[in-house]
């Protein structure tokens, strides 16, 4: 294909870049976005897909199967944990105005300024060789496509570097890179112009990819059937479906997995977009199943176009990573082999443009700044805008990186293959998990673990990955790496420890990692941290509690003049920023700033946070050291803090103990509710008792004295008879009243009940004596067995006296006329008085002897008939008796009588 | 944060979790080691089904999962 085309349809590309940037940056100044949606947030993450995926996927295909596989099945994977983990740190992020996966390092262990350093020289030593294979790849396509899948010329990396391709887009990349970049000092502003041409980048590989799968599987063969029908037969592709056949071990495959897994956050890329470029946490909702639905797409067709190049073209001519191009220009389809090219551009120019940027906001913020901060001779020669001079280290950065990257290609890259230079900087990287990812969740890893953990990781990673290949290239001696250094072959970097059988990124992960995670938990369990570090690994891990409010109290308080501190945002961030800054301050807080001189502490950490936005963490914390002092909290400052807190606990008891009052009283109130409730029921039953007591007498009186109102001439006899009636039925209502007065005297208060000592043996005789003529008539006899002395118990007269009548006359109830014997006795004893009424009557049914006592009981019997009397004299007894301390039971068998008997306390005459 | 809206959180993060277990277990072997060279539906290789059926699983449960999250473009600018 004519060059001229391809240089043409290239500037044409990029130029389309620079004007969807251009025009997403004026929708973003108009306020109307393009990026701040979903979909556009998981595309940009895609920029995870590199000429790597583009062209290296089908070279590792052809050589290894679905060996090319767990660098996506990680990220999938994983993409379901974002929800929970990458939500926690864009929170974090936001809060922090986190600005590089370093700065976030640096920031969670007490914004530690050599942490950050560490973390730069890991990540630029890391990523360097990564963007050197981006611009090899897209240099090596473009020649594929010049010589139309000839025989190539001359190998790219042997051009001088003028007419080397490879050189001109560096240049226009670190253009790209520098336009749309580096437009705000704080990265947290937003870059929408490079999101939006980053998604537009993921959709252009997608269609490119997709087409030529399509061709090669729908144009050249008949689908996936055929085209697989066709590979069975070749058993060099039929071994690449088995796995054991190529090489690929169970353990192989996880480690790649974990480090992809990890790699899709932590890459410098991919951190700036899914977290300093992300716009709402909400985003990550859709992008967790539109990634994995984008890896899935662009992962598809990569068997059929590897087992497809590896059956048309020929072996001597075939260089499996560049089968996309080669395919389509083989089958004469030029226009295919351009969009292919294309494609592969579009992938390693998102990848270079947000790795460059990424990495040089690390560089400048963590490496440049600090240390112009430490000379005082910068610090001293401030003039008036530094921001501009910071932009300036960063578009710096920015050229320098992507000449390095271009060096790198030139001289060392050349003859490694896209995957294992892509899987060396994954290695790499993965160094930063377990500090960040132990550092999220657990307060107590320390800076100096962290420290630690990563240069173990890292120097395990050097020696074991990076090493190798520089021996290759001769930049020192291959027997290191064959036999170890000194010949210890122990320590040789490709088998460390003894450890064989294993790929070369599978070993090197395996002991960095194992070290690494090793480092951080161990040395944290034995060192302390200072107080930054606690109140930082405190915001990490709590997060949540910091979204919702502000904390308790500060545990560093620091002071500096306002001047100061405004002098030192002009400087940083510039004067209208600045300003606008101090005065949204003071809007929220409700501070009237002119009329302040000294700053408080609030106000610093708010002037701290946006110029970390700026220049990280902990140049930022350098930088307010320098002007504001810090009162480490005093002791009377912490005697509040304890004071207040032990007043809410004293508090919260009170509050505790009230309720618990609360409760009680309401359930004493309950339970004399239900007493009244009761005693009102029984007064109830109690009147609707006696009236209907009385009615049974007043029926038959009203009835026979109507009988002999108006029938004069009845004869004497009956009329004699009607009369004696009438007269019982009147003492029957009469002995009613007065024992429902009984009662009533029953229920007065006991204070006013006498209590003196009562002769019992002369009461006793005293109430037999009303029963004289009646006993006589009855045939019914009583004897008194009483003792000759007097016996004296605690009572009073009248009350007692009625207790017995009331037992006598039941008892005579009971008794046969003529047989009836009862006796009516006394036993004095030493702490009580028993005397007794016992007749041979009929007998009470023990059921019914606990329940004689109650109110209107009476016992029905049927040899009785009809009941007599109240149903009363029992249960006042029992309330007499019960008034002055004493018991009253009964013993009884049916048929052979029953025995009252009546306790009480003996007294001394007085 | 009301105790329903805590609850189904909870709910939501407990179904990633279980997925992304899920998802360790069919990626892995030896799950993937049930699939030989001479497995194949039709022409097509088991392995390359297996992958695929699992991978469109996945995508689709997160779906569900993460259906209610509006993620609607959002037109107020971040403070």
């Amino acid at each position: 294909m004519n060059p001229l085309y391809i240089i043409l349809a290239l500037i044409g590309y990029v130029g389309l870049l620079f004007l969807i940037a251009f025009y997403a940056d004026q929708r973003a100044t108009r306020g109307a976005s393009l990026v701040r949606n979903p979909l556009i947030y998981a595309l940009s993450l895609a920029v995870y897909c590199t000429v790597w995926t583009f062209y290296g996927s089908v070279g590792r295909a052809a050589e290894a199967g679905v060996g090319f596989l767990p660098i996506y099945l990680g990220p999938a994977l994983f993409a379901p944990l974002w929800w929970i983990v990458l939500r926690k740190i864009i929170l974090i992020s936001k809060n922090q105005r986190i600005t590089s996966v370093v700065d976030f390092l640096s920031s969670r262990y007490g914004k530690s300024t050599w942490l950050g350093v560490l973390g730069t020289v890991v990540v630029v030593v890391g990523i360097i060789p990564y963007i050197s294979i981006q611009l090899k790849a897209i240099a090596f396509s473009f020649q594929h496509l010049t010589h139309s899948g000839r025989v190539p010329g001359p190998v790219v990396e042997d051009l001088p570097f003028f007419l080397d391709p490879g050189l001109y887009v560096a240049v226009a990349l670190a253009l790209f890179s520098i336009l749309f970049g580096t437009r705000n000092l704080d990265p947290n502003e937003r870059h929408e112009g490079l999101v939006a041409a980053i998604a537009f980048e993921s959709i252009f590989k997608l269609v490119a990819f997709l087409t030529v799968g399509i061709f090669v599987t729908f144009g050249l063969y008949k689908g996936f059937g055929d085209l697989f029908q066709q590979a069975w037969k070749l058993e060099e592709i039929h071994s690449l479906l088995d796995l054991k056949q190529v090489g690929i071990t169970s353990m192989d495959w996880f480690w790649l997995m974990l480090l992809s897994l990890f790699a899709v956050l932590l890459l410098p890329r991919q951190f700036h977009l899914a977290v300093v470029e992300n716009t709402s946490t909400d985003h990550i909702g859709r992008a967790a199943w539109i990634f994995p639905l984008y890896l899935f797409l662009i992962n598809i067709f990569v068997l059929p176009i590897a087992f497809a190049g590896k059956m048309l073209i020929p072996p001597a001519l075939a260089e499996p990573d560049m089968f996309m191009v080669d395919l389509p220009l083989m089958n004469g389809q030029g226009y295919l082999g351009l969009l292919a090219v294309l494609g592969g551009f579009s992938a390693g120019t998102g990848m270079v443009i947000v790795s460059t940027i990424g990495l040089s906001i690390m560089i400048s913020n963590n490496v440049v700044v600090p240390l112009l901060l430490r000379t005082s001779t910068v610090r001293e020669g401030w003039v008036d805008d530094l921001s501009k001079r910071l932009l300036g280290i960063r578009r710096l950065s920015i050229a320098i990186v992507l000449l390095v990257a271009y060096a790198y290609f030139k001289w060392i890259g050349r003859q490694y293959t896209l995957v294992s230079v892509g899987l060396i900087s994954f290695a790499a990287v993965a160094q930063f998990a377990p500090a960040i990812f132990i550092g999220l969740y657990w307060k107590r890893a320390t800076r100096i673990g962290a420290m630690v953990g990563l240069s173990l990781g890292f120097l395990i990673w050097f020696y074991t990955l990076l090493l190798p290949t520089l021996a290759e290239v001769h930049f020192m001696g291959v027997h290191i790496v064959e036999n170890g250094p000194w010949g210890i072959s122990w320590l040789r970097p490709d088998a460390l420890f003894g450890l064989k059988g294993m790929n070369n990124i599978t070993h090197a992960a395996f002991w960095s990692l194992l070290l690494n995670t090793g480092g951080v938990v161990l040395v944290s369990l034995y060192t302390s941290q200072r107080t930054l570090e606690i109140s930082q690994a405190d915001l990490f891990v709590e997060i949540y509690k910091y979204q919702t409010g502000v904390s308790d109290y500060d545990v560093i308080r620091r002071r500096a003049s306002l001047q100061d501190v405004t002098l030192l945002l002009n400087r940083f961030l510039g004067e209208p920023r600045a300003g606008s800054l101090l005065q949204s301050y003071s809007r929220r807080y409700g501070k009237d700033l002119s009329k302040e001189k000294m700053a408080d502490p609030d106000l610093i950490n708010f002037a701290e946070t946006h110029l970390a936005g700026a220049i990280g963490a902990a140049s930022a914390k350098l930088i307010m050291r320098s002007i504001a002092k810090e009162d480490p909290i005093s002791l009377e400052e912490m005697f509040r803090i304890l004071e207040q807190t032990q007043e809410i606990i004293r508090y919260s008891r009170e509050l505790e103990h009230k309720s618990a009052e609360l409760v009680q009283t309401t359930h004493q109130l309950r339970q004399a509710n239900e007493r009244l409730k009761e005693l009102d029921r029984l007064k109830a039953d109690f009147i609707t008792t006696v009236t209907h007591e009385l009615r049974t007498p007043i029926t038959s009186i009203k009835a026979l004295s109507k009988i002999l109102q108006e029938n004069p001439g009845l004869p004497p006899e009956q009329r004699d008879e009607f009369l004696g009636i009438l007269v019982s039925e009147s003492e029957r209502i009469s002995r009613l009243i007065n024992q429902v007065l009984d009662l009533e005297k029953t229920a007065v208060d006991r204070a006013e009940w006498k209590v003196e000592p009562v002769e019992l043996n002369k009461l006793i005789q005293h109430s037999a004596s009303g029963f004289r003529q009646y006993l006589e008539e009855k045939q019914i006899q009583l004897r008194l067995e009483l003792p000759d002395a007097p016996v004296w118990v605690s009572g009073s007269e009248d009350p007692l006296t009625q207790v017995f009548v009331n037992l006598i006359s039941n008892a005579l109830k009971f008794c046969d006329a003529g047989k009836g014997i009862i006796r009516v006795g006394l036993e004095p004893g030493e702490d009580r008085v028993v005397a007794y009424v016992a007749d041979n009557g009929i007998g009470i049914d023990p059921k019914d002897q606990q329940t004689i006592f109650g109110q209107f009981v009476q016992v029905s019997n049927n040899e009785l008939g009809k009941p007599t009397g109240s149903g009363l004299g029992l249960y006042i007894s029992k309330r007499i008796i019960e008034r002055y301390g004493g018991r009253i039971w009964v013993e009884s068998e049916p048929g052979r009588g029953a025995t009252f008997f009546v306790a009480l306390s003996p007294a001394t005459p007085g | 944060m009301n105790n329903r809206s805590s609850r189904t959180q909870n709910d939501r993060k407990g179904r990633l979790i279980s997925l992304f277990l899920i998802g360790l277990l069919f990626f892995n072997f030896p799950m993937l080691g049930i699939f030989g060279k001479e497995d194949k539906w039709g022409s097509i290789p088991g392995l390359f089904i297996y992958i695929a059926v699992v991978w469109i699983g996945l995508v689709l449960a997160v779906y569900w999962v993460m259906r209610d999250i509006s993620g609607r473009p959002d037109k107020t600018p971040p403070p």
